[in-house]
């Protein structure tokens, strides 16, 4: 469950959450909308943990993330959250097994092949599993981020655009599998998005404007 | 060119204006270079222009000069009077003496006749005052003042002379600190014979006036003012070639230093260059703008460099000046005066370097890489690249092999530099398929995170890591090489000394540092051969001569006594020979002597009327001149009776060393002379070694300096390029601690490589030192010895260094900030 009550970020003299508030139920896919600066990336940020809260309550899973600095929330990270990206941020010189298991082998924690096989099945890249990124389509790319954000087991799965970079076909193949993944492992996912086709394949439409949800 | 000038402006002015450190650490870079270059050059040209200086002010207009060993009798000059005809001429009397410890060359002229060869320009303008009586001194000679009176010794005998006046200059130009001038009538009578003659004829009658003179006088030396310069260039050579590598490193560090903050600045500045290109800026233009702003940091930072390196000569002067009159008995010890042209040798090679470490940079930053090469997330790494650094290598390691095999033919030793040269482009070359190598095989050992992590930055920037490990293994090599180089010569001479200091005192005139001049009179010689601990005494007697055109040294022993108690080493010939140069009438040269002159054993060597089979090759390392050593008997039937200039005590056995010095001094009290045991003799020899290559211990601050300096900045390039990955590690949940084992592991992997290539290219560039490059430019062979504890020890700093290397880009990571690095705008 994640609860955000009044939360106010500024940056200098930009406001970029003024007040926002929301309730998420854990296992929900969550597609957040809103124009560019209205505050949707600024809130998943928050979320993530690499960024905090000016004023306001913010509690993820039991973890409350107000008055904590950056540096404080790492093993909430680890534990608890993952992220993908637009532009899928893979190491080009790791194969995707490599850059999957990558998150397990920086926390430490032990690499269960059987899991890692399973990831790569569920985002359907068994056979291409030791190519290197630059060999993998842009849609293949963002599997293989969604995979290694998955190997940690998280509870929350933070996507920015996850659809950005891709073309609509390869979207909605993208949208699908989060979707999947979503049903599967009961993973709550928030995406931001300015897509209307992508926010569609979310159980909930949050709407975000100049720094605030609309209810 | 306006379209330069605008670029430019936008482009570097604002940018560095923005970012001072950068522009700091550029400058800093080209001053640091520039500097050691300038004090190098400084230093180095100083000490050998002071010496040829010594030569040109007391030789004023003079263009030959006659010189002749043991002398001219004053007698014979006047069969010279037909150069009255076509010029003028003067004798001079060139020696030594010492004051107060000090040794000093005494200078004699004609006071009165020789005004159309020198000026002398005395503090009182009047140089006819005293000058009979007394003895005029440098201004800031450190003998004394007008009218004092010092003592000088000269050949073994005290003389009171008067200083009758100082000199401010001869000739226009101030005389070393250590001269001394009197009139030919007071030093005449000491020195019995007149050195030489300065000769002024004009250019076109040169050769004549010399071949003549040839005739009249065989066995003098006839050289023109450009032979002289010459002589003194070969005397420094050795010196200044481990003055010049040491110059040479220190540019290629600031290069390197240009070339990485360009580097940088060029990635930071894509989307500005982008931007520029777009709004249809030539490429051309951006390309030629990269570059100015390399000249400009060359310019500006060259100018801190002149002023730093100015500072450093002063410092490091007389450290260099000190080992030049160690090692040849030299001249003056302050820096008085800067050559021009060294100061704008150094300034030009430092723009030149920094404009050249600016042109990847620039061709990276203007081409179209840049949105290709330059994109994140785009690897350095390529297979077609890996091969082309193959090939170069194997064409380079082939270019070795052919300058080596042309080396040996023409025996021309800058077949070795050429080796030196394609030596370095392999090792350069080298670094990516080692470093390939390298990460995979740490990748086969361990898959450990930061491991991973390490292995997978290297081979993403690729170039970039490749660039620095060259820099490194070229300054670890270079600077290994010169180590293992003079660890091996000295290892040679010790062993040389070892064989040849056997007899138990050695005894010279005291006046006579440089064995050319001062001689043991025959007193001395009677109280050393009856003193009643001496079993027997070993003269030695030596001189200069030109042999087919060559200066050479001469000496002469009692070779029969002196062999059996000092077997040679030798080359060539049959070692029984040795005993028997005077019954044979042969002589014995050196290996040197041999190379130089392409002779062997069996071979003639025509001196003058006499011819002289060569009965035995040797190995000496008295002098890179070439050294012929036959029997006193012989050398007399040359040269003329003279008197030995050092003596070899054998004593009796059973006696000891020190109490047999103290018992011959005091028997010697009434003579000015110098005795020493062996021990000492080996341990000053070794000591003025060591001073002459202390400089070389520069090289490796240079080493440890460039370590950490190519490790800081090129950590810090990948870390700028790729804050995005660390944001993203970071947010994937890596610790600090775990980035810096990365980093650190990334450290490793840049060091480690370097030092794996730094072995083989110090074991490759040594090899070509000391097999080449010495073999023909002093014809010596050295006996290689590798100081495997002085090696291991640079490998462990280099270890530590790149350890404490890490952590200073560990602090970019720290301050990253992660929302802005993860997607670059905050909506």
């Amino acid at each position: 469950m994640i609860l955000a009550t009044n939360l106010i970020k500024t940056y200098g003299s930009y406001t970029a959450l003024s007040g926002a508030s929301c309730s998420i139920p854990a296992g929900e896919f969550l597609a957040i909308m809103g124009e560019s600066g209205s505050g949707k990336s600024t809130f998943l940020n928050l979320i993530y943990g690499i960024d905090t809260v000016d004023s306001g309550s913010l509690s993820v899973f039991g973890n409350q993330l107000d008055g904590k600095p950056v540096n404080e929330l790492h093993e909430y990270r680890r534990n608890f959250v993952s992220i993908i990206f637009q532009d899928f941020n893979l190491l080009p010189t790791l194969t995707a097994w490599e850059n999957v298991i990558l998150p397990l082998k920086l926390q430490g924690k032990p690499v269960d092949p059987a899991w890692i096989s399973f990831l790569f099945e569920e985002v359907g890249l068994t056979s291409r599993q030791h190519k290197l990124p630059e060999t993998l389509s842009g849609g293949e790319n963002q599997r293989v981020a969604i995979a290694r954000a998955l190997a940690v087991k998280p509870k929350v799965l933070v996507a920015d655009e996850p659809t950005g970079s891709l073309d609509s076909r390869t979207g909605r193949e993208v949208l699908d599998l989060l979707r999947t993944v979503n049903r599967d492992l009961k993973v709550t996912i928030l995406m931001a998005t300015h897509s209307k086709t992508a926010s569609e394949f979310a159980d909930r439409i949050l709407r975000i404007e100049d720094g605030r949800f609309l209810q | 060119m306006k379209s330069v000038f605008q670029v430019f402006k936008v482009l570097t002015f604002h940018y560095y204006r923005r970012f001072k450190l950068r522009w700091i650490l550029c400058t800093a870079g080209v001053a640091i270079g520039v500097a050691v270059a300038t004090s190098i050059n400084l230093t180095s040209d100083r000490a050998v222009y002071s010496f040829s200086e010594t030569l040109e002010s007391v030789t004023g207009t003079a263009n030959l000069q006659l010189t002749a060993d043991p002398g001219l009798n004053p007698d014979s000059l006047w069969s010279a009077s037909w150069l009255w005809k076509v010029g003028y001429y003067s004798p001079f009397i060139q020696t030594a003496g010492t004051s107060k410890g000090k040794t000093y060359r005494l200078y004699g002229f004609d006071f009165v006749g020789d005004r159309r060869i020198r000026q002398l320009q005395t503090l009182q303008n009047d140089s006819t005052k005293t000058t009979v009586n007394g003895v005029f001194i440098p201004v800031d000679s450190p003998l004394g003042s007008e009218g004092d009176t010092v003592t000088i010794v000269i050949n073994a005998v005290r003389y009171q002379l008067i200083i009758a006046g100082k000199v401010s200059a001869i000739s226009g130009k101030l005389p070393p600190r250590n001269a001394i001038f009197a009139d030919l009538s007071l030093l005449l009578p000491i020195t019995k014979t007149v050195s030489g003659l300065d000769i002024s004829v004009p250019a076109d009658s040169l050769d004549s006036v010399k071949n003549k003179l040839q005739l009249q006088f065989p066995t003098a030396r006839i050289e023109t003012l450009n032979e002289r310069k010459q002589t003194t260039a070969e005397l420094f050579s050795a010196f200044r070639m481990n003055l010049q590598a040491l110059g040479l490193i220190a540019l290629l560090v600031s290069a390197y230093l240009v070339y990485n903050t360009l580097f940088l600045s060029v990635i930071q500045r894509r989307q500005t260059i982008n931007l520029l290109l777009s709004l249809g800026s030539h490429r051309r233009s951006i390309f030629i703008a990269l570059l100015v702003e390399g000249a400009f940091f060359g310019t500006i930072g060259g100018l801190f460099g002149l002023a730093a390196g100015i500072l450093l000569a002063s410092l490091t002067y007389s450290e260099v000046s000190q080992t030049l009159t160690a090692v040849f008995q030299l001249s003056d010890s302050q820096l008085s005066s800067f050559s021009w042209m060294a100061l704008a040798g150094s300034y030009l090679t430092g723009i030149i370097f920094a404009t050249l470490a600016a042109w990847y940079p620039a061709w990276l930053g203007s081409g179209t890489p840049i949105s290709r090469s330059l994109k994140r997330g785009q690897s350095e790494f390529s297979s077609a690249r890996l091969k082309k650094s193959v090939i170069i290598c194997v064409s380079s390691l082939l270019l070795v092999l052919f300058s080596v095999w042309m080396a040996s033919v023409t025996e021309n030793p800058l077949w070795g530099y050429a080796g030196v040269t394609f030596s370095i482009l392999m090792l350069s070359f080298l670094a990516p398929p080692v470093l390939i190598l390298l990460t995979s095989l740490l990748k086969k050992l361990s898959s450990a995170g930061e491991i991973l992590l390490a292995t997978s930055s290297v081979k993403e920037h690729m170039v970039k890591v490749s660039i620095a490990v060259a820099a490194l293994t070229m300054t670890l090599s270079m600077a290994g090489a010169v180590g293992i180089m003079v660890h091996s010569f000295r290892t040679t001479l010790d062993d040389w000394l070892t064989r040849s200091i056997v007899a138990d005192i050695y005894l010279k005139s005291s006046s006579d540092p440089t064995q050319l001049v001062g001689t043991i009179n025959p007193d001395v010689m009677a109280i050393l051969r009856n003193h009643p601990m001496t079993e027997n005494v070993i003269t030695l007697r030596t001189t200069q001569i030109k042999i087919d055109g060559l200066l050479t040294d001469i000496g002469a022993n009692e070779t029969s006594v002196y062999f059996k108690a000092s077997p040679a080493d030798l080359v060539a010939g049959n070692p029984e020979n040795l005993g028997l140069l005077q019954k044979k009438g042969g002589v014995a040269v050196s290996e040197v002597f041999a190379n130089k002159h392409h002779l062997t054993a069996g071979d003639t060597v025509h001196i003058r009327q006499y011819s002289y089979p060569i009965l035995a090759v040797y190995r000496n390392y008295s002098s890179d001149r070439g050294f012929l050593l036959m029997d006193t008997l012989q050398f007399s039937q040359l040269f003329g009776y003279k008197d030995p200039t050092a003596a070899a005590v054998f004593l009796k056995p059973g006696i000891s060393s020190e109490s047999a010095l103290l018992s011959l001094r005091d028997s010697l009290k009434n003579f000015e002379m110098d005795l020493s045991v062996n021990k000492d003799i080996r341990e000053n020899a070794l000591a003025i070694f060591d001073q002459t290559f202390r400089m070389t211990r520069i090289l490796q601050l240079i080493s440890f300096f460039i370590a950490l300096l190519a490790v800081i900045t090129t950590l810090s390039s990948i870390i700028l390029e790729r804050r995005k990955d660390f944001a993203t590690l970071v947010s994937l949940g890596s610790s600090t601690f775990g980035m810096y084992r990365s980093l650190a592991m990334e450290s490793l992997i840049l060091t480690g490589t370097s030092l794996i290539l730094a072995a083989a290219g110090s074991a490759v560039l040594s090899a070509l030192l000391i097999q080449v490059i010495n073999r023909y430019s002093f014809g010596w062979t050295i006996v290689t010895d590798i100081p495997f504890g002085e090696l291991a020890f640079t490998g462990v700093v280099m270890i530590l260094v790149s350890l404490i290397a890490a952590a200073f880009p560990m602090k970019m990571i720290k301050k990253l900030n992660l929302p802005e690095n993860l997607k670059g705008t905050i909506g």
